[in-house]
C-alpha cells in the first residue's frame, strides 16, 4: 500500500497545483471563463491519471470506479487546509467564508483600503466561489469528472507517453501482469480477441528467437492434441497424414505389387504350376500363397528363455536386423507377460499358453515347453513349416536338456553346447526354407528330381570311372615307353572302349609304335590311331653321307655295280630326289637297291635306271665235224652249265649251235640246230626245265676256222613270259 | 551381445508405496524423484554389478506392491535368487508384512537369499530405526542376510543392499 500513498500525495499534489494555478488565474483576470479554467484542472488531473491505473490494478474495486478512491482520500478538509496555506498568496481573497476571524479582517482591510472598489471585488469573488465551487463539485463528483475528462483523456495520455514515455513504462511495469490477469478474470473473451492478432507473430518470433524452446513446450501436448484431433475430426487427420503414410503404404504395396505380378506372371512357369499344385494340397487359395511368397518370412531373434525366472538361457539375433534386441530385457518382459496372462486370464484348471504377441507386421511366437519356452520375433507371415520346425527344436531342446534347463541359474557357461546351434537351425531352415509351405509336396517333388538325376548320374559317372581308369592306363603306358614319352601325346577314351590316341610323332615308326603300346596296355580297347607323322626336315650332309656309304656297300656285293646322284631340294623335301643308274645281274638287286635307297632319311624319290645285265656265259661245247654228238671230255663242260641255271633261276637259256663253213648251207644249218638240240636235251636229262632251255642253230658260221665254229654257245636271258 | 556370463533374478517385495521403485531408480539410474508413480504388473530393469573378478547380471524385477486387495504375484516371484523385502519406517504395518512377504517368497524360493530394506530413514528417528532393527522375525540368520535401513532420497545403504544380495546369490 506505499504505493497507493505515495499515489495519493502525489494527487494531492496535484489538486494544490490546481489551486495554485486557480489562485494565478484569479489574480490575472477572475473574468475568465469556467471552460478556460476546466482546462487548467483538466491538465493537472491527467497527472494522476495513470495513478488511478495503477490503483485500479492493485484493488479491482478501485479499478471499475477510480474515483471513488478520490473520492475517500481526499476529503475536505484536507483541501481547505491547502487552501488556508494557499491563502498568503492571494490574501486579498476570502476564500474561506466559514471563518469568522478571517471574516473581520477582510471587512476592515476592505473598508481601509478598497473602498468603492470593494463591491466590485465582492461580486467578483463570489462569482469566483461560485466557480470553486463548481469545480469542486465537478472534482469531487465522479461523474462530472468523469464527464469532464472523457473528451481530452486519451490526448493527455497521448501527450505524456510522447514526453516521457520511460516514465510511463516505469510506473506501469510492475502491475502490467496484474492488470492483464485481472482483465482476463474479467473479460477472458475480450482479453483473447485482443492478444489473438499477435498470438502467432509471436509464437513465430519466439520460434526464431530461441529454436526449440516452443517445441519442448508443447511436445508434451501433441499426443494428446492428435489425439483430440482425431476425436473432433478423424478425416482432416487421415487428409494431413494421408502424404505420408499414403506414401509409405504405397511403396511397401507396390513393391508387394511387383512381386505379386511376377508371380502372376510365371502362372504357366514350373513354378507357377507347382505353386497351384500346392494350394491344391494345402486347400488354401493360389492368391495366399502369392501373397505368402511376396511378404518375406524374416526372423529377427530367437530366445530360450528359462521360464520361472525369465532369464535368456540362449539367443540367436539376425544380424541384418536395423537393431538388436535387448534380449535380457525381452526375456524377462515376455516372461512377466506370460505370468500375467497366466495368473489374470487364464481361466483356473485350466492350462493355457499365451502362444503369440502380434504387433503390425511382426509377432513374437512362443512356445513352450518343459521348463523353458522359445520366443521368436518374426517379421512377416509365419508358416506352419516354421512352427513345426520351431516346436521340434524345442522338443529336441526339452529332451537332450532337460535336467541342465531345468537348473539353470543364469550361467551361461553352464548352458550345454548343443542349444546355440538347434537355435541357429531354426534360422538357417527359415532362411533357406523354399516359400513351399507344404514339406511333403516339396518332399516328392524334390525326390523325384533327384532321382531323375542321381540315375543318369550315377551311370555316367561310372562310366567316366572306367573311362578314366583306362585312360590312366594307356596314358601310363605310352608315357613309361622311352621312344613315344618325350611326344606329348594324348590319350582319349571314347565310348568306353575306344581309345584314341593323338599328337605328333617324326615318323610312321613311332605312330605305328604307339598304337602297339596302347593295345599292349590295353587289350580289350579298340585303338584308333590319330597321331600324325610329321616330317623332320633331315640334314642333307647327313642324308648325301649315307647315301654314298649305301651306294660304296652295295657295289661291294657281286653282280652290282652302280652309281648314285643325290640332290637335296631343301625347300621342297617331298622333291629330295636320288637317281641310281648301273647295273645289275640280278632282278632281286634292282629292288633292293630301290628300297636301300627310300629307306634313306631325307630322301624322298628314288628313281632307278640300273639295267639287270644277264651273266655272259663263254662255255663252249665243241664238235667233230659234222657230227652232232657231245663228247664227253664237253660234257663235263655242261655240268657248269647246269650250275649257272641254278644259280639264276630268272633267266632263260638260249643255246645256239654254230657249224663250220665247209659244206652247204643247208647242211650247216641243219646240223648247228641239231647240235643245239642235243645240249638241250643233255642239260633237260641234267634237270632243267624245257620251259627254260631254247635251241635254236645259228644260219652263219662265226669265223673261218672250221674247228673252232663247230660248238654250241648259250645266252642268258629274261624269262619273257 | 553384453559380455557377461551370469544373470541372476531378484525381486523387490513390499507394500505398496514402501519404496521399491525409488530404491531401484536410486540403485540403476541414480536417481530420485519424490513422484508416487504405482508400478503396475512388474517392472524388469538390468544392472551389471562388477563383483571381483567376476561381473554379474542383475536383472531387478520390481513387484507391484500388495495391498489387502492384492498380494504379490507368486508368478513373479518364480527363478529369483534372491529379494529385497522393503517396508516403509514410517508405516508401522509396512514392517509388520515384513514377516509374510519373506515367508512368500521363501516358499516360492527355498533357496532364495533375502535382504530386508527399512526404506525412508530421512523421515524417521535413529530411535525408531533401532527398534525395528531389533524386530526378533527380522535377526533370523537361516533366513535373512541382513536388515538395513535405507533411503533412496539420500542414497544410503542402497548400493550395499544390493550388492550384498549380488554377492551372496553369486
Amino acid at each position: 500500500m506505499d504505493n497507493n500513498e505515495a499515489d495519493n500525495s502525489q494527487a494531492l499534489q496535484g489538486l494544490f497545483e490546481l489551486l495554485f494555478n486557480l489562485g494565478n488565474l484569479d489574480s490575472d483576470g477572475l473574468n475568465d471563463s469556467a471552460s478556460s479554467s476546466n482546462q487548467g484542472l483538466n491538465a493537472v488531473l491527467i497527472e494522476s491519471e495513470p495513478i488511478q491505473e495503477k490503483n485500479g490494478l492493485v484493488e479491482s474495486e478501485h479499478f471499475s470506479d477510480p474515483f471513488d478512491y478520490v473520492d475517500e482520500d481526499i476529503n475536505e478538509d484536507d483541501v481547505s487546509s491547502k487552501l488556508v496555506t494557499v491563502s498568503p498568496n492571494a490574501s486579498s481573497l476570502e476564500l474561506q467564508p466559514d471563518d469568522q476571524n478571517t471574516d473581520g479582517a477582510i471587512a476592515s482591510l476592505q473598508s481601509l483600503l478598497l473602498g468603492s472598489d470593494l463591491q466590485i471585488l465582492k461580486a467578483s469573488v463570489n462569482q469566483l466561489d461560485h466557480k470553486i465551487h463548481d469545480l469542486e463539485h465537478q472534482i469531487y463528483d465522479p461523474e462530472e469528472l468523469i464527464q469532464l475528462l472523457l473528451p481530452v483523456i486519451t490526448e493527455i495520455l497521448g501527450i505524456k507517453v510522447s514526453q516521457a514515455s520511460a516514465e510511463i513504462t516505469e510506473a506501469i511495469a510492475p502491475v502490467i501482469d496484474e492488470m492483464i490477469t485481472v482483465n482476463i478474470r474479467q473479460d477472458q473473451i475480450q482479453m483473447s480477441a485482443a492478444l489473438a492478432p499477435v498470438m502467432s507473430s509471436a509464437i513465430a518470433q519466439n520460434i526464431y528467437t530461441s529454436p526449440g524452446e516452443f517445441a519442448n513446450v508443447i511436445a508434451p501436448e501433441m499426443g494428446t492434441a492428435i489425439q483430440e484431433q482425431l476425436r473432433i475430426n478423424k478425416g482432416a487427420m487421415v487428409d494431413a497424414l494421408y502424404p505420408i503414410i499414403g506414401n509409405t503404404i504405397t511403396k511397401y504395396m507396390a513393391e508387394a505389387i511387383k512381386a505379386i505380378n511376377e508371380k502372376v506372371e510365371n502362372t504357366f512357369s514350373k513354378e507357377g504350376i507347382l505353386r497351384k499344385i500346392r494350394a491344391r494340397l494345402q486347400g488354401v487359395s493360389e492368391a495366399e500363397l502369392i501373397l505368402k511368397e511376396s511378404i518375406p518370412i524374416t526372423i529377427r531373434a530367437i530366445f530360450l528363455i528359462h521360464k520361472a525366472s525369465g532369464l535368456i538361457i540362449s539367443e540367436v539375433q539376425n544380424p541384418n536386423s536395423a537393431e538388436i534386441l535387448e534380449s535380457d530385457m525381452v526375456a524377462g518382459m515376455l516372461t512377466a507377460i506370460r505370468s500375467f496372462v497366466n495368473d489374470c486370464i487364464t481361466q483356473s484348471g485350466f492350462d493355457a499358453e499365451l502362444s503369440e504377441i502380434d504387433y503390425g507386421g511382426s509377432k513374437i511366437m512362443l512356445e513352450a515347453a518343459g521348463h523353458c519356452y522359445l520366443a521368436v520375433v518374426v517379421d512377416g507371415v509365419t508358416t506352419p513349416i516354421l512352427i513345426q520346425t520351431i516346436r521340434k527344436t524345442l522338443e529336441t531342446i526339452v529332451s537332450d536338456h532337460s535336467k541342465d534347463v531345468e537348473n539353470f541359474n543364469g550361467d551361461l557357461e553352464a548352458v550345454p553346447p548343443p542349444i546355440k546351434p538347434a537355435l541357429e537351425s531354426i534360422f538357417i531352415k527359415t532362411i533357406a526354407e523354399p516359400k513351399s509351405s507344404n514339406p511333403y509336396t516339396l518332399v516328392v517333388l524334390i525326390g523325384l528330381i533327384v532321382t531323375a538325376i542321381a540315375i543318369p548320374w550315377g551311370i555316367f559317372s561310372y562310366r567316366q570311372h572306367l573311362a578314366s581308369q583306362l585312360q590312366a592306363q594307356v596314358v601310363s603306358a605310352i608315357f613309361t615307353s622311352p621312344q613315344l614319352s618325350v611326344y606329348g601325346l594324348q590319350v582319349q577314351v571314347k565310348d568306353m572302349q575306344q581309345v584314341e590316341l593323338k599328337g605328333r610323332v617324326p615318323n610312321t615308326y613311332l605312330k605305328d609304335l604307339a598304337s602297339q603300346v596302347a593295345i599292349a596296355s590295353a587289350p580289350t580297347a579298340t585303338i584308333n590311331n590319330q597321331i600324325i607323322a610329321v616330317q623332320i626336315p633331315p640334314d642333307p650332309i647327313q642324308t648325301t653321307a649315307e647315301v654314298n656309304r649305301i651306294t660304296k656297300l652295295l657295289n661291294q656285293i657281286d653282280g652290282i655295280k652302280i652309281s648314285t646322284n643325290y640332290k637335296p631340294n631343301l625347300a621342297n623335301l617331298s622333291l629330295n630326289k636320288i637317281t641310281i643308274s648301273g647295273r645289275v645281274l640280278n632282278q632281286t638287286h634292282y629292288q633292293t637297291i630301290s628300297n636301300a635307297f627310300a629307306q634313306i632319311p631325307g630322301v624322298a624319290i628314288v628313281t632307278n635306271t640300273i639295267q639287270v645285265q644277264p651273266p655272259q656265259i663263254s662255255i663252249r661245247i665243241y664238235f667233230a665235224f659234222n657230227f652232232d654228238q657231245i663228247s664227253a671230255t664237253e660234257a663235263s663242260k655242261l655240268t657248269q652249265i647246269k650250275l649257272i641255271m641254278d644259280q639264276y633261276p630268272d633267266y632263260r637259256l638260249k643255246i645256239i649251235g654254230h657249224s663250220d663253213r665247209l659244206g652247204s648251207i643247208e647242211d650247216n644249218r641243219r646240223i648247228a640246230l641239231s647240235r643245239a638240240v642235243a645240249v638241250r636235251d643233255y642239260l633237260i636229262r641234267a634237270g632243267l626245265s624245257p620251259e627254260r632251255l631254247e635251241a635254236i642253230g645259228s644260219p652263219q658260221s662265226p669265223q673261218n676256222i672250221p674247228e673252232l665254229s663247230r660248238y654250241v654257245g648259250f645266252a642268258l636271258s629274261l624269262s619273257s613270259n | 551381445m553384453v559380455d557377461h556370463k551370469v544373470s541372476k533374478k531378484i525381486c523387490l517385495v513390499g507394500d505398496f508405496g514402501v519404496g521399491k521403485t525409488s530404491l531401484v531408480r536410486r540403485f540403476v539410474d541414480r536417481s530420485f524423484s519424490d513422484q508416487y508413480l504405482t508400478t503396475v504388473g512388474v517392472k524388469i530393469s538390468r544392472k551389471l554389478v562388477e563383483i571381483n573378478p567376476q561381473s554379474l547380471q542383475l536383472l531387478i524385477w520390481d513387484l507391484e506392491g500388495s495391498s489387502k486387495f492384492k498380494a504379490i504375484s507368486a508368478t513373479h516371484l518364480q527363478g529369483a535368487s534372491g529379494a529385497i523385502i522393503v517396508a516403509d519406517l514410517s508405516r508401522a504395518e509396512t514392517v509388520k508384512h515384513l514377516e509374510d512377504h519373506i515367508h512368500t517368497f521363501l516358499t516360492i524360493n527355498p533357496k532364495g537369499m533375502i535382504i530386508v530394506a527399512l526404506n525412508k530413514t530421512d523421515l524417521v528417528t535413529t530411535e525408531a530405526i533401532a527398534q525395528v532393527q531389533k524386530m526378533p522375525e527380522l535377526n533370523d540368520p537361516t533366513k535373512i542376510l541382513g536388515v538395513y535401513p535405507t533411503s533412496a532420497k539420500t542414497g544410503d545403504s542402497v548400493d550395499q543392499i544390493f550388492t550384498k544380495l549380488a554377492i551372496a546369490i553369486l
